[in-house]
């Protein structure tokens, strides 16, 4: 009994970990398009790393051929959430993103990077980034990203530190809490109904112990037939005829109506960047797939 | 009517039987004895003075022990028991003999010991039952008792007739075609019935047994008393006139059902007329052992009932709402403190 128990919980946790890939992945130039040479890419790499030190801040430049169905910035915002990048509790971070097949580049913020860029701020950047696509300087474009986002957080580096901080001290604990109440305010429905499942399995197993009024032997093992006569004999053989008119099914050409065009993304929304009255100094942000909510404004070149 | 105790050659003690064994015991001792040398032996019968009348027979009735001399109080279908005083097993003779001499008897197979370790193994099984309801007290109260059953086999004339009509339906262009087919089926035959076991018992507790019906009715022994030693025995009460109706009754269920067998490949099937002529019966009165117990949890009686001979286990168990509960919120609870801390750290 304690043993399956047991079992059971460690299966649980094993499908705990499964679902939470822990990210330690360092790279952050994911080149798809095949726009840098290697020595760029190492250069560009540096560059980042020095300023994920300095200010807290994430990040990462794609460049891709295709951006399959979605729109550039929802690529932008689903690469960054599943690639697990971002800095902090709430994953601070800046991604570019290169579509050369659309010929488009998106600008994704998070955390910090909302806050650190504004609306006009993104603009600003996405009009230098562009004016190098179309000269064909892809590595100068990114250079020019990383070193504008650089700038911007040396500007603003009594408030980065103050965050980084924050980050460390204040917050952290405060933040912490907030969260043990909300995963306790989740898991609290999971784990009655893994009690109630656990239960209600053992007692359809195990618990209906009722008494059987019945015999366990059947009729089979008390009484045995012998025929000395078996006869089937065919007395009657007749066949009825009936004429089916040909008809046309309208049901089979119905139903392609169904197939196609509802296969959408739900919440990849907003590549528009109007709106500069947002609580966030300027930045308006949208949620992604995977319910974060980012920054950012993307451009066609 | 008297009581009767058989007795130890060697040493003067009563001897009881050990169904691990299958022989006979004295406790003091230590004698051994099979079925063969004690028949040759025969039971002392202590004609104390018996307080016996017509009218009690159906009614409780005290005997003497005939060992300490305590009053036995029996009801009126006890055949066997022992003195709850000095545990000295005790046959009430008249019991079981003339009309209520047992054909035979299956003796038990499995001992005390087996039955309270298999009664154990089945509370167990069942997570929600009151830890209560298993304790020593309770288990002691775990009886094996030799329950009265008649064994029917007999022979029956079978007859039928029935109509059968079997469709098949195919399209060909334009034209769909129904064929029916007619058939006229006869069957004969005779139908034997072996060991048809039924409980010459009216009790409540006896319904449970039909549950447990799983003897080997090859190793059936022929009657001895010496059996019962250390056992409780009940005498029957339903004669056969009384069961007559219901076995002829289950003999034509069982003859319907393999004549239906019988019919095979056709789809749908109307029988005319069956007939089931009885030829021969033969009917046996034998003991059965069983184990027994019987309980009260929440004013609710409850019965369970082990096979004597193979240890099969038919009866219902107290589930105890607060076991219940009690389960589902430790599962709850640890399941919400593991979620908790994985959820918080992952």
């Amino acid at each position: 009994m304690i043993k399956r128990v047991l079992c059971f919980f460690i299966c649980l946790l094993l499908f705990i970990n499964m679902i939470f890939p822990v990210a330690a992945n360092q790279q952050r130039v994911y080149d798809d398009a095949d726009l840098f040479t290697v020595q760029q890419e190492t250069a560009l790499e540096e560059k980042i790393s020095q300023v994920k030190e300095q200010a807290a801040l994430d990040l990462v430049i794609v460049t891709a051929l295709s951006t399959g169905n979605k729109d550039a910035q929802a690529y932008a915002d689903d690469f960054f959430d599943d690639g697990g990048f971002g800095m902090g509790d709430d994953n601070s971070g800046v991604l570019l993103l290169i579509d050369m097949g659309a010929s488009e580049v998106a600008v994704s913020t998070t955390g910090y990077g909302i806050r650190l860029l504004s609306d006009a701020r993104i603009d600003k950047i996405l009009d230098e980034v562009v004016e190098f696509l179309i000269d064909g300087e892809s590595a100068l474009a990114a250079q020019a990203f990383v070193e504008r986002v650089a700038d911007y957080t040396s500007q603003d580096v009594s408030q980065t530190v103050s965050h980084a901080e924050n980050e460390q001290e204040k917050t952290a604990p405060l933040q912490k809490k907030k969260t043990i109440g909300q995963t306790m305010a989740q898991m609290l429905p999971i784990s009655l109904l893994i009690g109630f499942l656990a239960v209600g399995m053992l007692y359809f197993t195990r618990g209906k112990s009722g008494e059987t009024k019945q015999r366990p032997k059947s009729y089979r093992s008390y009484s045995s037939l012998l025929l000395c006569r078996k006869e089937n004999k065919l007395v009657d053989k007749h066949v009825t005829k009936r004429h089916l008119p040909r008809t046309s099914s309208p049901s089979g050409d119905g139903s392609h109506s169904s197939f196609g065009g509802s296969s959408t993304h739900v919440s990849t929304s907003g590549k528009t960047h109007g709106g500069g009255s947002q609580s966030f100094g300027g930045a308006s942000t949208h949620m992604s797939r995977s319910g974060r909510s980012h920054g950012g404004g993307s451009r066609k070149f | 009517m008297a009581v009767l105790t058989y007795k130890c050659p060697n040493c003067g003690a009563q001897l009881i039987f050990r169904p691990e064994s299958q022989h006979f015991v004295c406790d003091y001792c230590g004698s051994h004895f099979a079925q063969l040398e004690l028949d040759k032996m025969a039971p002392v019968a202590d004609n104390h003075e018996e307080n016996k009348s017509r009218e009690q027979m159906e009614e409780t009735v005290s005997y003497q022990c005939p060992s300490c001399g305590a009053q036995l109080m029996t009801t009126g279908t006890t055949a066997a028991t022992y003195c709850y005083y000095c545990h000295n097993p005790v046959t009430v003779s008249g019991r079981l003999s003339g009309q209520w001499q047992p054909d035979a008897i299956i003796p038990f197979s499995v001992s005390a010991e087996q039955a309270k370790e298999k009664f154990m193994q089945w509370c167990k099984r069942n997570p929600f039952v009151d830890r209560r309801f298993f304790s020593e007290s309770q288990i002691e109260k775990l009886s094996g008792v030799y329950f009265p059953f008649w064994l029917v086999s007999g022979k029956s004339k079978v007859a039928a007739e029935a109509t059968a009509r079997n469709i098949r339906i195919w399209v060909s262009g334009e034209t769909e075609y129904t064929e029916t087919s007619v058939y006229s089926l006869i069957r004969e035959g005779e139908m034997s019935t072996r060991d048809y076991d039924i409980v010459a018992l009216n009790r409540e507790e006896t319904t449970l047994l039909e549950g447990i019906l799983t003897y080997d009715y090859s190793q059936i022994k022929p009657f001895s008393a010496a059996y019962l030693s250390g056992f409780q025995a009940e005498r029957r009460d339903q004669e056969r006139s009384d069961l007559e109706e219901q076995v002829r009754n289950k003999m034509r269920e069982h003859a319907t059902r393999l004549l239906q067998e019988s019919f095979d490949g056709f789809k749908t099937i109307s029988l005319h007329n069956c007939d089931i002529e009885e030829k021969s019966t033969d009917w046996k009165y034998l003991l059965l052992p069983a184990w027994i117990l019987t309980y009260q949890y929440h004013g609710k009686k409850y019965f369970f009932a082990m096979n004597g001979q193979n240890g099969m286990v038919n009866g219902k168990l107290p589930v105890s709402i607060w076991r219940m509960a009690k389960l589902f919120g430790l599962v709850s609870g640890i399941s919400f403190i593991l979620l908790t801390i994985g959820g918080y750290f992952l």
